[in-house]
C-alpha cells in the first residue's frame, strides 16, 4: 500500500466531509457554490464579488455557462486564480467542475482569453497549485475549505494538465502565432480531465 | 492482511456515507439564460461570445473606493494587463 502522507490523508478527509456535512444537511456543494442564491444565471458569478484571500493571495467564483458550453452532466465549476504582486495581475489556476448533485466531475485549465489572465508558464502555476489554499469567513468558508482540499488532493493531476495545456498551447502557436492563439475564440478549454473522488479515493490505497 | 489505520478506515466511511447521502440530494437548479437583452457594446459582446472580450470567467470587479486603501481598487484590478 502506497504511503500516503498525512497532509494528503487530511485533504481526502475535508473533500468528503464537506460535501457529506452538505448532503446530510439535505443540500450540496453546488447549492452552497451559488452562495445563497436561488436561481443560477448562466456567467453570473457566485458569490457576486467572487472570494477573495488577501493572505494567500487568491481567489475563486463559481458560474455556469449554457448548455452548449459544458460538457453534460455538469452543472457549473470553479474558477480559481492566484492573485500576482500588481494590481489586474491574475493568473487561472485550474477549473473544477460540479454535476447537479455537486460531486466534483473534472478539472480543466483554459485559454488566456477565456479570463484576460497574466500568462504564466506550467513551472509557475505549479508553484501556484503547490502552496494553494483560499479561506474566507461565513457561509463560503467550507466551500473555500474543500476547494483548497481538492487541490492538494488532485495536485499531481492538475500538474499533469497544466503540463499538457502549456504543450498544446506550444505546438499549436507554431502555427499560428502565440498572440492570435491565446485569443483564438475556437480555443477555450486547453486540457481537461474527468475525476471522481471514489477513484481518487481508491488510488491512495485508502 | 494489514489492517487499515482508523484514518483510514474512516475515509473509507465517509467515503460509502457521502455516495449514499449524495444520491438523495435534489439536483442544484438548472443554470437559466440570462434574461436581460443586450443594450450596450459590452454586453454585445457577451451575447456574441459568452466568454470572450468582457472576460466573463475573469474575477469580478470590484467597486471602486475613492479613497480606499484596497490596493486593487485604483487601477481596475479585473482588467487584462495590457
Amino acid at each position: 500500500m502506497a504511503t500516503v502522507s498525512e497532509p494528503l490523508l487530511h485533504a481526502a478527509h475535508e473533500a468528503l466531509g464537506i460535501p457529506l456535512r452538505y448532503a446530510q444537511a439535505g443540500s450540496s456543494l453546488a447549492r452552497a457554490a451559488m452562495a445563497g442564491a436561488a436561481r443560477c444565471i448562466e456567467l453570473v458569478h457566485y458569490p457576486r464579488q467572487d472570494v477573495i484571500d488577501k493572505t494567500y493571495g487568491t481567489r475563486f467564483y463559481y458560474h455556469a455557462h449554457g448548455a452548449r458550453r459544458h460538457p453534460d452532466n455538469e452543472h457549473g465549476h470553479f474558477h480559481l486564480f492566484a492573485q500576482g504582486s500588481q494590481p489586474g495581475d491574475y493568473t487561472h489556476l485550474a477549473g473544477i467542475s460540479l454535476d447537479p448533485q455537486g460531486q466534483p466531475i473534472r478539472l480543466f485549465t483554459v485559454n488566456r482569453w477565456v479570463t484576460g489572465e497574466t500568462w504564466r508558464q506550467a513551472a509557475e502555476v505549479e508553484q501556484a497549485l503547490a502552496c494553494f489554499a483560499v479561506q474566507t469567513r461565513g457561509r463560503m468558508a467550507p466551500v473555500a475549505r474543500w476547494l483548497t482540499a481538492m487541490v492538494r488532493l488532485y495536485f499531481p493531476q492538475l500538474v499533469c494538465l497544466v503540463r499538457r495545456r502549456d504543450a498544446v498551447m506550444a505546438r499549436r502557436s507554431a502555427r499560428q502565432g502565440w498572440e492570435a492563439l491565446c485569443e483564438d475564440r475556437r480555443l477555450d478549454v486547453v486540457t481537461e480531465c474527468r475525476i471522481s473522488l471514489s477513484q481518487r479515493i481508491q488510488q491512495l490505497g485508502c | 492482511m494489514k489492517k487499515q489505520s482508523p484514518s483510514r478506515r474512516k475515509l473509507t466511511e465517509t467515503l460509502s456515507a457521502l455516495m449514499l447521502a449524495t444520491a438523495l440530494v435534489a439536483p442544484a437548479p438548472a443554470v437559466l439564460a440570462a434574461d436581460a437583452p443586450a443594450t450596450t457594446a459590452k454586453d454585445s459582446k457577451k451575447v456574441e461570445n459568452p466568454c470572450g472580450p468582457s472576460n466573463p470567467c475573469g474575477p469580478a470587479k470590484k467597486k471602486k473606493k475613492k479613497s480606499s486603501d484596497n490596493p486593487c481598487a485604483p487601477n481596475n484590478p479585473c482588467a487584462p494587463k495590457k
